[in-house]
């Protein structure tokens, strides 16, 4: 059985995902709009009412990589004075089960 | 086989409904109409608060999860912000009083980001910041004016705990070697320089309590993340237990016998008991520089964050705000 389902949709902000929301299922953000749910009826539910697009685990991780790879290279033309403020990104992969 | 009458002298009752979460914490019963065992328990979780009115990372934080303060910071790798921000537990707006003038002020002129925050929305405290500047400001819900003079030339990424008239200010990057031992004390004009020194120097350290009670982990020192927590009783510190990671990058609010730790780069969350560290759900978005945006809550059991980069290590600057709370829940009880 999969445990989690993918989709991207935009937080907007306070009740976008609740405490209640938290306790029925997973719910983890990723750069691109992209979050990973809980595969159960809540967790569906819930990106439905959020006008939510479902994606696959590997539309949803070409997102998130695209994200990665446009950062890295904002990140690599930025001055030695900017790369001291922070690390170069690095790849995020979403979980598959 | 043993009953929950002789364990706990009465039996269980039946009720045709649950009762208020409210009223019900610790209550069993057995509900006629699902037939099955039902309790009320305290569950912490985080949920969605409103988004700041733009992305932001690298900011500052003060004040509670109902009253708080967003201070300065950036929106991208090279756009700053001035902006500070209220919340009021729902919504941002901004304050229309940027940060921004003590920061064109220093040599050279430098952005307002990286400083230590503290107090409440109504009378902040910040400490250094920009890559490395002594500024001290002070916050009235309307207005910024310089605070006492700082007596180290230059501090960035340190911590900041306590009200704006009895503040203390731990660690930070500073002039080489680079990380400041100093612990500092303002009482709301002048800064003392306690004798004592911070055992681990480092920076992006995070740090709940008072001046003189006050509970400080974590932070990255030479030669790298610091794992240890320490308590500050105004005049030593003693070594306790450490959170389960050595993070860096997190933000502590509450007290020192019960704070809340609210780490950057996976997300997590961990309370602190005076003694122990247990583990708190996560947030949703795992995000860079949680030392900065967050609050100052009075106890360890609510806090919010807000801003930073998300992904935990990710590149995308975030507006979003997240809110711990303990709410009592109904819960259905299984064998399981």
């Amino acid at each position: 059985m999969e445990l989690f389902m993918y989709g991207t949709a935009t937080n907007t902000g306070k009740g976008f995902f609740t405490h209640q929301d938290r306790q029925d299922f997973y719910l983890r953000g990723h750069p691109g709009n992209v979050w990973v749910i809980g595969k159960n009826e809540k967790g569906a539910l819930w990106l439905a009412a959020k006008n939510g697009v479902t994606k696959t685990h590997t539309e949803a991780q070409a997102i998130v990589d695209a994200e990665i790879t446009a950062a890295q290279t904002s990140w690599d033309a930025s001055s030695d004075e900017q790369k001291a403020m922070s690390n170069r990104p690095g790849p995020i992969t979403l979980p598959y089960a | 086989m043993t009953t929950y009458k002789e364990i706990f002298g009465k039996q269980i009752k039946n009720l045709s409904s649950d009762p208020p979460a409210a009223i019900s914490e610790g209550q069993i019963w057995y509900n006629t109409g699902s037939n099955t065992f039902k309790s009320t328990l305290a569950v912490a979780a985080w949920s969605a608060g409103g988004n700041l009115p733009q992305v932001i990372s690298y900011n500052s934080g003060a004040g509670t999860q109902t009253a708080a303060l967003s201070i300065g910071g950036q929106a991208g790798s090279t756009s700053t912000v001035e902006n500070v921000y209220e919340y009021d537990g729902s919504s941002w707006t901004d304050s229309s009083a940027p940060v921004n003038s003590f920061y064109g002020g220093a040599t050279p002129p430098q952005s307002a980001f990286y400083m230590a925050a503290t107090g409440t929305q109504t009378a902040a405290l910040i400490v250094g910041g920009g890559e490395q500047t002594n500024v001290v400001g002070e916050y009235n819900g309307s207005a910024w004016t310089s605070g006492g003079s700082y007596p180290i030339s230059q501090v960035s990424q340190s911590s900041a705990s306590g009200l704006q008239t009895a503040a203390i200010n731990v660690g930070g990057y500073s002039p080489p070697p680079g990380y400041a031992p100093q612990v500092l004390t303002y009482n709301g004009s002048s800064w003392s320089v306690s004798p004592v020194a911070f055992p681990t120097p480092s920076a992006r350290l995070s740090s709940a309590g008072t001046t003189t009670a006050l509970l400080v982990s974590g932070g990255t020192g030479s030669p790298g993340p610091i794992a240890i927590a320490q308590e500050w009783n105004g005049s030593s510190w003693t070594t306790v237990g450490a959170p389960s990671t050595p993070n860096n990058d997190a933000k502590s609010t509450g007290v020192q016998t019960l704070a809340l730790k609210m780490f950057g780069t996976t997300g997590s969350t961990e309370q602190y008991n005076g003694s122990s560290w247990t583990t708190a759900p996560n947030q949703a978005n795992a995000r860079d520089w949680c030392t900065g945006g967050g609050s100052n809550d009075s106890s360890g059991t609510t806090g919010v964050q807000f801003g930073g980069k998300i992904g935990g290590g990710g590149p995308t600057f975030t507006a979003a705000t997240e809110e711990f709370t303990t709410a009592n829940t109904v819960r259905t009880l299984t064998s399981s």
